[in-house]
């Protein structure tokens, strides 16, 4: 992999981080608003895994 | 393709993501076009923990053609987180009714025991009033009353109960104003 490439790829991990991390929030906040307003319909989980990979990947690489 | 583009398409690419999750949230919880489907055919179900009290009913069955339960007293009760408040629920049972006892649903109009019960059909459908249901919670509570069970003797399968809840159209209300 040359570094132009790595670059790009840490760029892209790092959008994906902070995309989930806010997505995350958001959701967060909108489940304690209203019970079930998130978790009747959608796992939220999926975007906490999301985003611990994106993040140890950034950082491995 | 030059590399700052390429992060470009994918910040915006993410962006929309999270957006269109947040949309087909706030799109689910509001219903905009008046009608919400819930269908519960006795898997898991965030909306309802099943057919209660134990005592009345035993446990699920599923074999080839599904899962069921099976009613053996009278009368059990089906709590379930409502989204929004709807006006009215159009309900099918699924049932396996073999000595063809008179079945009713109805739903919780008030503190303690109060509830307005609709007679379900020969096909299983029952017509609700929803905008007298007691909602606590968000949860409203429903009641199935097979009053023949009364006495252990003879049971009634359940498998399945579908609500197609219903409210104003709020999407058209809107369309008809612009």
């Amino acid at each position: 992999m040359n570094s132009l490439n790595k670059i790009l790829i840490k760029e892209i991990l790092r959008l994906l981080f902070a995309a989930s991390l806010v997505s995350y929030l958001i959701l967060f906040i909108l489940e304690f608003w209203q019970t079930g307003f998130v978790s009747l319909y959608f796992n939220s989980d999926i975007i906490l895994i999301l985003m611990i990979f994106s993040g140890i990947i950034f950082m491995i690489i | 393709m030059e590399k700052s583009i390429l992060v470009k398409i994918f910040k915006w690419l993410f962006i929309a993501l999270a957006a269109l999750l947040i949309i087909f949230l706030f799109w689910k919880n509001y219903s905009p076009t008046g009608e919400q489907t819930i269908d519960y055919n006795f898997t898991k179900n965030n909306f309802t923990a099943g057919l209660n009290p134990s005592a009345r009913v035993q446990k699920i069955v599923c074999d080839k053609t599904g899962c069921g339960q099976a009613v053996f007293n009278d009368p059990t009760y089906l709590d379930m987180i409502m989204p929004r408040r709807f006006q009215t629920a159009d309900v099918k049972l699924t049932l396996d009714n073999p000595n063809d006892f008179d079945v009713y649903f109805g739903v919780k109009t008030g503190p303690g025991w109060q509830y307005a019960l609709s007679k379900v059909d020969q096909n299983g459908n029952a017509h609700l009033d929803l905008s007298v249901a007691y909602i606590n919670k968000r949860t409203a509570e429903f009641i199935l009353s097979i009053p023949s069970l009364k006495d252990n003797k003879y049971s009634v399968t359940v498998k399945g109960i579908k609500f197609t809840f219903k409210k104003d159209n709020f999407l058209k209300k809107i369309l008809n104003k612009l």
